[in-house]
């Protein structure tokens, strides 16, 4: 009897359950970012602002008139955004693996404490 | 976290060169009227780079792809470059070739100076890219890992020279032949 093997979609259904490492990536990204302006890092990355502002995590924030604006996770970069976001933070994609882990155990601190 | 200095990475004095400037608000979508292209200057060998690795493994693209979940068509426009995989893809690519993110992106950047400088990869380079990886059992792994692929990139870029030279010695023969 030949084990049965799982089919494209059924494998690709279950990749995308699995926790991904690139969840903390739009945190990190605010991270590099750190008091820069998201104008400065448009321009000099070449990226779109409002764009820069997509790809970032962004908490929650109340207004002093009561008012808040929800909390929004950021999106998914493409390899080449990425890349050239990277390139303009001067940090390797060699080294994006290390910042993710980084941020990854911040935030498990985070909850621990 | 430690943003790397302008002296360990050579890719990021490329944002000092007015040509990758040009190209690289093209890509933005700036200028409208040249086509863009969608491949970035340090993204150029990352199909060669996993074609590399599929070829030292000996797997065929159909395995490869049902593998890691990829459709085969998908995999075959990553690895000649007509498209860049998405973070997620690619790290599934990746795996099954034994190697996390940070391990293909170092193995890219060889590749990158093997084809920019044409030569033979100089240890300082390699250990340069080495030195990105903590433990010991990593670095040795990934130095064998890398050696492999210079190795066998050597070999095809070797035996394509090898063809070209004898075609057009074959031509120039031939040339020879019909004249006399």
């Amino acid at each position: 009897m030949s084990k049965k093997v799982p089919s494209v979609r059924a494998r690709r259904r279950s990749a995308s359950q699995e926790p991904c490492i690139f969840a903390y990536l739009p945190r990190v990204l605010r991270q590099l970012r750190g008091t820069r302006t998201g104008a400065e890092v448009a321009r000099g990355s070449g990226l779109a602002q409002a764009h820069l502002y997509q790809l970032e995590d962004r908490p929650v924030r109340y207004y002093p008139t009561g008012r808040s604006r929800p909390a929004r996770p950021g999106k998914l970069p493409s390899l080449g955004t990425l890349d050239a976001l990277l390139r303009y933070y001067g940090v390797s994609l060699c080294q994006l693996n290390k910042l993710l882990l980084e941020a990854e155990e911040a935030s498990r601190g985070d909850l621990e404490g | 976290m430690r943003p790397c200095s302008a002296e360990e990475l050579d890719d990021t004095q490329e944002l000092n060169d007015p040509l990758w400037r040009r190209d690289h608000r093209q890509d933005a979508g700036d200028n409208s009227e040249e086509p863009s292209s969608d491949i970035r200057p340090g993204l150029k060998n990352l199909g060669p780079a996993l074609l590399v690795l599929r070829g030292m493994l000996q797997l065929s693209a159909g395995e490869a792809a049902r593998r890691s979940g990829v459709g085969k068509s998908q995999l075959s426009k990553y690895e000649t470059g007509k498209e860049l995989p998405k973070l997620p893809s690619l790290q599934r690519v990746v795996e099954i070739y034994g190697l996390d993110l940070a391990g293909f992106f170092a193995l890219v950047r060889v590749l990158d100076r093997i084809s920019a400088k044409r030569s033979a990869l100089l240890p300082s380079l390699e250990l340069e890219v080495l030195g990105q990886f903590t433990t010991p059992a990593e670095e040795q792994a990934l130095s064998e890992l890398t050696a492999a692929v210079v190795r066998f990139f050597h070999a095809k870029f070797e035996a394509r020279v090898q063809a070209a030279l004898e075609s057009s010695t074959r031509k120039a023969r031939e040339r020879r032949g019909a004249d006399e």
